[in-house]
């Protein structure tokens, strides 16, 4: 029995050690500089209890950031999730290069983010954009995407959901070929048309790959930094300053590791509670379509 | 209810003749079992009628009406999965009443509906259950329930038993004849199993590689087959099948073949048509092949391998000269394995098959 025990943490120890140091470690450690006046370079730690929780309170920068991720990640999910759906149903036809048409859309995703936030900043360019160029053409004219506050969130999601699309496309697109084609047959032969059978047969059985992607979509959300860290770097005016990126700047500008800490630990405590919310979703789904 | 027509069907995949010109006619209110082995066409054959797959060439008609063009919504025609096909995502209830919820039925007559084919059906309790908390047998339930409750003018079935336990099986086989009782609804069942065809069906259709081999009442089909694939396909323990050359001298035919030597069987009795192949095949059911006295009339002696004893009649497994032969015999004979028995076939009850085209020239109970 204890040979056994001790046999099976020895198996274990690697994925454990990885996770105990990449993972545990730095998060108990997190919840510890929370705890402390931490600078980065110089000056005394000193503990401060909740201090570093109570000046989060009164700063209005890091309630603007989280207003920002919060948009960003209603802006971003349930849009992508719905365009993800329609093409993942209009791809799984057997149409000819429909093989071609899935390896294009998944493409973005295996690109470099840093990559794409290159181009991107040059599509968005206000003058020589491909946008604004394509727009021009419509005779419309169009703002100054990442200058302008009121349109450079907006810009990021956008590429953002480019970005992302190819994969949930896959997982969508996996979730559908699951689904038994003698389910369609019969809602065919009962009457219901091409409209009706999405509608009660694929949009249901689906519903456990929606929340699967919207609970991985909403974390990757709130998350988001490469994207605002290459091309906005919060600006303008803190129109895209969001929580990841806020933390950044208190960690690694201001050198604030304490503070930076409480913020992680916030962030932290939201992604959690959206997890569990949808995570508690999914269970219901998945043991209705069980067996 | 209605007619069913089905004017020289056929479905190609590539070079692949799935269905080969099919002609067959179901009438009103009949049971009609769609048997052959699998991959003889009988699954496709089904999926034509059903509008799910679409045909190469030839007409469908329903009461003289052609079909073949509608989608499959527009047919009334019901089908059974082998499956089941239950929406998982769905209860009992709103699996039921799925295509009178399409259809805009109002609620109370869907209510009534579901009410009065879940008592026929015995699934009353079971209405607000999920498929996956069902039994095999009362998904099943739930499948025919679903079928029968928009009253369409056609069932289809799919080898709807074959992932029931055995015993499950017997029972649902009575019940689906019990429904086709109460409701007469045209019916095609598509099954492998021969058994389940002959007691089933009002009549069999036999397929072998995308044709159809031979239409009739079951009976029919046992006791005159039209070619050596339904009447070895027909019958449990299957039609013994030798191979001989052929004479005729007179009224009296002469089978000559190097493992069983000769018989002599009256023309009179077995009435050939037209002219006489040289090579031919002798059909004797197991039934039909008895044990005599070694001098008796075309008599040959073999050995007996092997007895299986069912109880009221044994089963003898035959060898002669490299050629197995099968007997049935009632339980009063005492034999055993190792012994020399001597059989002749019963002269009324042999079938003779041309070789090469495998169809039948002679022989045959009428």
């Amino acid at each position: 029995m204890r040979g056994q025990r001790v046999c099976g943490f020895a198996l274990a120890s690697p994925a454990l050690a990885h996770l105990g140091v990449f993972a545990i470690w730095p998060l108990l450690f997190v919840i510890y500089m929370s705890l402390f006046r931490w600078p980065l370079l110089g000056g005394r730690q000193a503990f401060v209890g909740s201090g570093n929780f109570s000046l989060l309170l009164q700063d209005g920068a890091f309630f603007n950031a989280l207003k920002n991720s919060a948009l960003f990640t209603l802006g971003t999910v349930p849009v992508s999730l719905l365009l993800a759906l329609v093409l993942a149903s209009l791809l799984v036809q057997p149409i000819r290069g429909s093989g071609l048409l899935r390896t294009l859309y998944f493409l973005p995703v295996v690109t470099s983010t840093v990559a794409v936030a290159m181009v991107f900043s040059w599509v968005y360019h206000p003058e020589f954009g491909l946008l604004n160029y394509s727009l021009k053409l419509m005779g419309i004219d169009g703002p100054n995407w990442l200058g302008d506050p009121r349109f450079a969130l907006v810009a990021l999601m956008l590429m953002s959901i480019w970005k992302g699309l190819g994969y949930q496309v896959v997982i969508y697109l996996a979730g559908l070929s699951a689904i038994p084609a003698e389910l369609y047959e019969v809602a065919a032969l009962e009457g219901a048309n091409a409209w009706q059978r999405f509608w009660q047969v694929t949009v249901p059985l689906l519903k456990p790959t929606t929340v699967f992607l919207g609970v991985t979509g909403v974390i990757g959300s709130f998350q988001v930094f490469t994207a605002v860290y290459t091309m906005t770097a919060g600006g303008p005016l803190r129109s895209t300053d969001v929580v990841v990126y806020h933390i950044f700047q208190s960690a690694f500008e201001r050198f604030h590791l304490g503070y930076a800490s409480a913020q992680a630990l916030v962030l932290f405590a939201i992604i959690l509670a959206a997890t569990l919310l949808q995570v508690r979703l999914l269970r219901k789904e998945v043991a209705q379509l069980a067996g | 209810m209605a007619t069913i027509q089905l004017k020289g069907l056929c479905k190609h995949f590539g070079a692949v003749r799935a269905v080969d010109d099919i002609s067959l006619e179901v009438a009103d209110g009949e049971f009609m079992a769609l048997v052959g082995p699998s991959g003889c066409g009988k699954t496709t054959l089904l999926r034509l009628i059903a509008g799910l797959t679409e045909l190469t060439s030839g007409e469908i008609l329903m009461d003289s009406r052609p079909i073949t063009h509608l989608p499959p919504g527009q047919r009334n025609l019901a089908m059974v999965f082998q499956n089941y096909a239950l929406f998982p995502h769905m209860t009992v209830e709103r699996n039921l009443s799925f295509g009178l919820r399409l259809k805009r039925v109002a609620a109370r007559e869907r209510q009534r509906r579901v009410k009065e084919i879940a008592a026929l059906l015995r699934i009353e309790g079971l209405l607000s259950r999920f498929p996956r908390e069902l039994s095999g047998g009362q998904r099943q339930r739930v499948a025919l329930g679903r079928a029968l409750m928009r009253q369409p003018r056609g069932f289809l079935l799919d080898e709807p038993l074959s992932n029931l336990d055995p015993a499950l099986r017997v029972e649902m086989r009575a019940e689906i004849m019990r429904l086709h009782e109460r409701y007469p609804v045209t019916t095609i069942y598509v099954t492998h199993d021969q058994v389940e065809a002959m007691t089933m069906g009002q009549r069999l259709a036999v397929l072998n590689e995308g044709r159809l081999m031979q239409v009739g009442k079951p009976l029919e089909l046992y006791e005159r087959p039209d070619n050596i694939f339904t009447a070895s396909f027909i019958g449990s323990p299957s039609m013994n099948l030798l191979d001989f050359e052929l004479s005729r001298t007179g009224d009296e035919l002469t089978l000559r073949s190097e493992s069983v030597g000769e018989l002599r069987l009256p023309a009179t009795v077995l009435d050939p048509q037209g002219q006489l192949p040289v090579r031919v095949v002798l059909g004797v059911r197991p039934e039909h092949l008895h044990p005599v006295a070694a001098d008796s009339p075309n008599a040959f002696a073999c050995e007996l391998v092997l007895v299986e004893q069912l109880g009221r009649e044994q089963f003898l497994h035959l060898q002669r000269q490299g050629v197995s032969l099968r007997c049935v015999v009632s339980n009063d004979s005492r034999v055993t394995a190792g012994q020399v028995v001597w059989v002749a076939p019963d002269p009324h009850r042999c079938h003779l098959f041309d070789a090469a085209s495998g169809i039948r020239i002679a022989g045959g109970a009428r």
